[in-house]
C-alpha cells in the first residue's frame, strides 16, 4: 500500500493552527493527480434506512449523515474533539459553560446561511425526548443551548463536564436549519438539508445512495472525491468478490473471516484498527430467570474468552470482561479475566434454583455475520456449564423492530463510544439511552455520574475502574470479546484513515488516484 | 400391493428407475438410522482440528468448529429428507384433492377455484412460502408447511386436467348412469385413475422441496443453527468457503445427489406408470 501524499499527517503537524488557516493553505498544494471521474464506491453490508440525521442509529446511517450534514466538532482518530462547524471553544474554569465560535459564511445546501440560530435549533431538537434521538443521553448533562452573536453558541452543563466538546461529536449531532424544525421536521426523512462535504443525488434503499461533491463546502478545497456511490451487498462473499473484481473500490466493513484472503490479495489491502467494538449477550435483568443474579454469573463462567476471539472473530480481537471497556479507552481497569469455569457455572445454576439446568432461546440477527456464531459457540460452551440454549436467528430488520431494548436475551452489536462514560451512558446506567438490560444499579449510576462531572484524571481511573468491576461482578450483560475494524480498499484509494470508533470515515479528505483503472 | 410389486419390478428393469430406487431407498436408511452410525456429536467443537480435511478420523473433514462433517451429513438427512417428504406429501395430497373436486364437479365452482389457484400462482413459489414463513415465524416445521401450501396450487392444476380427461371416459359415463353417489365416483373412478401422474409428479417436486427447504434454511427462515440441516449447512459455510472447501463440499453433494436420486425415481416411474410406454 502506498499512498501519494498523506494530508492527514500534514494536518497533525499544524494542528495547533485554526483549521481555518490550514485548509485554506491545503489549497495551494498540488492536489495529486486523481482517476478522472474521482468517484469512490464503497460497499456497504447493512443499507442505510434512517435519512433523518439526528435519528439514525447504524454505521451506513452514521456515514450518510457525516457526508450530508456537520456538526459542532468531530470526533479524531485519537478520540478527542476536532474543528467542524466549530472553530474554536473554550469552557470556564470549572467546565460547566462553553463558548463555540462558529466558522463564518457556511450554506446549508438549501442556499440559507447556517448561523448560530440553526445550530441552537438543532440541540434544543436532540435534547427534546419527543424527538427521540438515539444518544440523546450521550451529549452529556446540557442544560441551556444559547446563541450570543451569528456566529457563537453558548452550552452549559447541569454539572462539570470536561468531555463535552468530544460529546458533542456523536454522530445523531448534526445541525440542521431551524426553519425547518420549527416547520417541517419530518421532511429530513426524505430531502436532506445540510452544510457536510456531499449533497445526495439519488437514495434507493438496499441498493444504492448516490452523493455528489457539494462545491459550496465550507472547507475549500475539500471534499477531493466529485462523487461517492454507497452500494449495499448484504452478502460479504459478494462484496469481496466485488472488490477483488474491481467494481468496488472500498468495502466499509469487512468480516473476519475474509480479512486474511482479502489482505493477500494484490492490488488490495486490508485495513486494521483494535477497537472497542464488542457483540454481547444482552439479559434482561427485570424478569426471571435473569433477574437472578446468579443465573448471569454462571453464564459468565460458560464463556472461554480466548477460544471465543478465535471461533468469532477468527483472532481479530481481544478478550472482554463483561464490561464495554477495553485497553482501546483510556481508563481501562485491568482485570484478570474469568476463567472457563463450566463446574463453577453448576453450583451457581444449582444455587439459583435451577439444579437440573435451564433451557434458554438466545435470538441472534443474521447481520452480521458473527452474531449467530456466536450464539451458537455460547450455546456449545455453555452446555457443560448446565445451561441448554437453543439459537433462533432472525433477518436484520425484524430484529431490530422485534427484538432489540425488547428481547429478554439477545446478541447485541455495539461501535467503540469516544469515551468511557459515553459507553455506560449509552447501554447501562439506568437512565441509559438504550437501557436494555434495565440493570438499573444506582451504585453504578453514581460512580458514572461522578466520573464524568470531575476533570482529575486518577479520580476518574478509580471511578470508572469501580464501574468496570462492579459490572463483572453483577453480568448485567456478557461481553466474551471485543472485534478490531475491519476494512478493505484498492490501493489506489488515498487519504483514508480507518477510525476506532467506527462511526466516524471522514470521506471528504479521501481520493482516488489517477493509477486507479478507468471505472466501468 | 400386487400392483407395488409390479411397479417395482418394472422399475428395476429401467436403468433410470433402477438407479433411482436404489439411492431413495439407501437415503431412507440414512434419514431413519443416520442418528445412530454418526461417529460423532455432530455439534461438538474439535477445537485442535478445524477445517481438517477428509481422513480416516473425519471421513468428510470439518468444519471452521471443528465439528465432524460426516456425522453432521447423516444426522441432517433426518431433517433434510424426512422433511421435504413431508413438505411434499402436503402439497400433494391438499393439491390433488382440491384439483379432482373442482375437475370434476366442474361449472361455476370449477371456475373460482381455478381463478384462485391462478391468482396464488402469480406469486413465485419461494416468495408465497416466504410470506407464510414471516405470518407463522421461522422454524423446520414452518418452513415444511410453507412449501406444502407453495406446492399445492401446482398439483392442483395437474390433477384438474387429469380429472377432465378421465371424467369423460366411458366407465365414468357408466358410473353416473348407474347412479352412483359424486364421492363414490371421485374416490373409486376417477383417483385411482389418475394416481400415476400425480405420483410421478410428486417424485419429482421432493427434490425441488428439498431445494426449497435447503433454500430457506440458507436464509434463515427454516432450521436454526446449530442444526445440520443441509442446506443450513451450506449458508454458514460460505463464509468459509476460501479457507476449506469441505464443509460447502459435503452437504452440496449430499443435496444434489438427493436431488438425482428423486429425479431418476420420478423419471423412471413415469415411464414405468405410462399406458403407453407399456409393450
Amino acid at each position: 500500500m502506498k499512498t501519494e501524499l498523506n494530508r492527514r499527517q500534514l494536518l497533525k503537524l499544524s494542528a495547533a493552527g485554526a483549521s481555518v488557516a490550514l485548509t485554506s493553505g491545503l489549497s495551494s498544494i498540488s492536489v495529486a493527480a486523481t482517476r478522472a471521474d474521482n468517484t469512490l464506491r464503497l460497499s456497504v453490508n447493512i443499507t442505510p434506512g434512517v435519512l433523518n440525521p439526528m435519528l439514525s442509529r447504524a454505521a451506513a446511517e452514521y456515514m450518510m449523515s457525516e457526508m450530508l450534514y456537520s456538526g459542532l466538532t468531530s470526533l479524531g482518530t485519537d478520540m478527542t474533539a476536532q474543528p467542524d462547524l466549530a472553530t474554536e471553544w473554550s469552557s470556564n474554569e470549572d467546565a460547566t459553560q462553553w463558548r463555540f465560535t462558529l466558522h463564518q459564511g457556511v450554506k446549508f445546501s438549501n442556499g440559507q446561511e447556517l448561523t448560530s440560530k440553526d445550530v441552537v435549533a438543532s440541540f434544543r431538537k436532540l435534547l427534546d425526548p419527543k424527538t427521540g434521538a438515539p444518544g440523546r443521553r450521550n451529549l452529556g448533562p446540557i442544560k441551556t443551548v444559547d446563541s450570543d452573536g451569528d456566529y457563537t453558541v453558548i452550552v452549559t452543563t447541569e454539572t462539570p463536564f470536561a468531555d463535552l466538546p468530544v460529546a458533542l461529536t456523536y454522530p445523531t449531532a448534526k445541525v440542521v436549519p431551524a426553519d425547518i424544525i420549527a416547520t417541517d421536521f419530518d421532511s429530513l426523512a426524505q430531502i436532506p438539508v445540510g452544510s457536510g462535504p456531499f449533497r445526495l443525488e439519488e437514495f434507493r434503499v438496499d441498493e444504492i445512495a448516490i452523493l455528489v461533491k457539494n462545491p459550496e463546502y465550507f472547507v475549500s478545497g475539500l471534499p477531493y472525491l466529485n462523487q461517492i456511490e454507497i452500494k449495499t451487498f448484504p452478502d460479504a462473499a459478494g462484496s469481496t468478490a466485488a472488490l477483488l473484481a474491481g467494481e468496488i473500490d472500498m468495502i466499509h466493513d469487512v468480516q473476519p473471516t475474509d480479512f486474511a484472503r482479502i489482505d493477500k490479495a494484490s492490488g488490495v489491502s486490508g485495513l486494521r484498527t483494535p477497537s472497542g467494538r464488542f457483540l454481547d449477550v444482552v439479559m434482561d435483568t427485570t424478569v426471571a430467570p435473569f433477574d437472578n443474579i446468579l443465573v448471569r454469573q454462571a453464564l459468565s463462567y460458560c464463556v472461554d474468552r480466548e477460544a471465543m476471539i478465535e471461533l468469532v472473530a477468527d483472532g481479530y480481537g481481544t478478550a472482554g470482561n463483561d464490561s464495554p471497556i477495553n485497553a482501546a479507552y483510556r481508563y481501562y481497569a485491568d482485570a484478570p479475566h474469568k476463567s472457563y469455569d463450566p463446574k463453577k457455572a453448576k453450583a451457581l445454576l444449582a444455587e439459583a434454583g435451577y439444579p437440573n439446568g435451564l433451557e434458554l432461546e438466545l435470538i441472534a440477527s443474521v447481520k452480521p455475520g458473527y452474531r449467530s456464531t456466536m450464539a451458537v459457540v455460547l450455546r456449545e460452551m455453555a452446555k457443560a456449564g448446565g445451561f441448554d440454549i437453543s439459537v433462533k436467528t432472525m433477518d436484520h430488520s425484524s430484529y431490530l423492530d422485534q427484538v432489540w431494548k425488547k428481547g429478554k436475551f439477545y446478541v447485541g452489536f455495539y461501535n467503540m463510544m469516544p469515551t468511557e462514560g459515553m459507553s455506560f451512558n449509552l447501554l447501562f446506567t439506568s437512565g441509559a439511552s438504550w437501557n436494555e438490560t434495565k440493570w438499573n444499579n444506582t451504585t453504578f449510576d453514581e460512580y458514572v455520574r461522578l466520573a464524568d462531572e470531575t476533570t482529575d484524571s486518577e479520580k476518574r481511573k478509580e471511578l470508572y475502574a469501580n464501574a468496570q468491576s462492579l459490572m463483572q461482578k453483577e453480568v448485567p450483560a456478557l461481553i466474551p470479546c471485543f472485534f478490531d475494524i475491519l476494512g478493505a480498499k484498492a490501493d489506489y484509494v488515498n487519504g483514508y484513515e480507518q477510525h476506532p470508533r467506527g462511526a466516524s470515515f471522514a470521506f471528504h479528505k479521501v481520493w482516488v488516484g489517477s493509477n486507479a483503472p478507468a471505472n466501468k | 400391493m400386487l400392483f407395488l410389486i409390479k411397479t417395482l419390478r418394472a422399475l428395476m428393469r429401467n436403468p433410470q428407475g433402477a438407479i433411482g430406487t436404489v439411492l431413495v431407498f439407501l437415503l431412507l436408511l440414512i434419514s431413519v438410522f443416520g442418528p445412530f452410525l454418526a461417529p460423532q456429536d455432530p455439534e461438538s467443537f474439535n477445537f485442535g482440528s478445524r477445517f481438517a480435511p477428509p481422513s480416516a478420523e473425519f471421513l468428510f473433514g470439518t468444519d471452521w468448529f471443528g465439528r465432524d462433517l460426516f456425522s453432521r451429513i447423516l444426522v441432517g438427512a433426518r431433517s433434510t429428507v424426512l422433511l421435504a417428504i413431508l413438505a411434499t406429501f402436503i402439497g400433494t395430497a391438499s393439491g390433488a384433492l382440491i384439483g379432482i373436486f373442482s375437475g370434476f364437479v366442474g361449472g361455476w365452482v370449477d371456475e373460482l377455484i381455478m381463478r384462485t389457484i391462478d391468482a396464488i400462482m402469480a406469486i413465485p413459489g419461494l416468495l408465497l412460502a416466504l410470506m407464510i414463513l414471516t405470518v407463522l415465524g421461522s422454524s423446520s416445521l414452518n418452513a415444511v408447511i410453507a412449501i406444502g401450501v407453495a406446492f399445492a396450487p401446482g398439483m392442483a392444476r395437474i390433477s384438474r386436467s387429469t380429472t377432465l380427461a378421465v371424467r369423460e371416459l366411458d366407465y365414468v359415463s357408466a358410473a353416473r348412469a348407474r347412479g352412483e353417489s359424486k364421492l363414490w365416483i371421485i374416490f373409486s373412478e376417477i383417483l385411482p385413475n389418475m394416481v400415476a401422474p400425480v405420483i410421478v409428479e410428486a417424485t419429482i417436486r421432493v427434490a425441488f422441496a428439498i431445494m426449497t427447504l435447503a433454500t430457506l434454511s440458507f436464509l434463515g427462515l427454516g432450521a436454526q443453527p446449530p442444526s445440520p440441516e443441509w442446506g443450513l449447512m451450506i449458508a454458514d459455510a460460505r463464509e468459509h468457503m476460501f479457507r476449506s472447501p469441505w464443509p460447502i463440499l459435503a452437504p452440496g453433494i449430499s443435496i444434489a445427489l438427493v436431488a438425482i436420486a428423486f429425479n431418476l425415481l420420478g423419471d423412471g416411474l413415469r415411464d414405468v406408470l405410462n399406458p403407453h410406454s407399456q409393450e
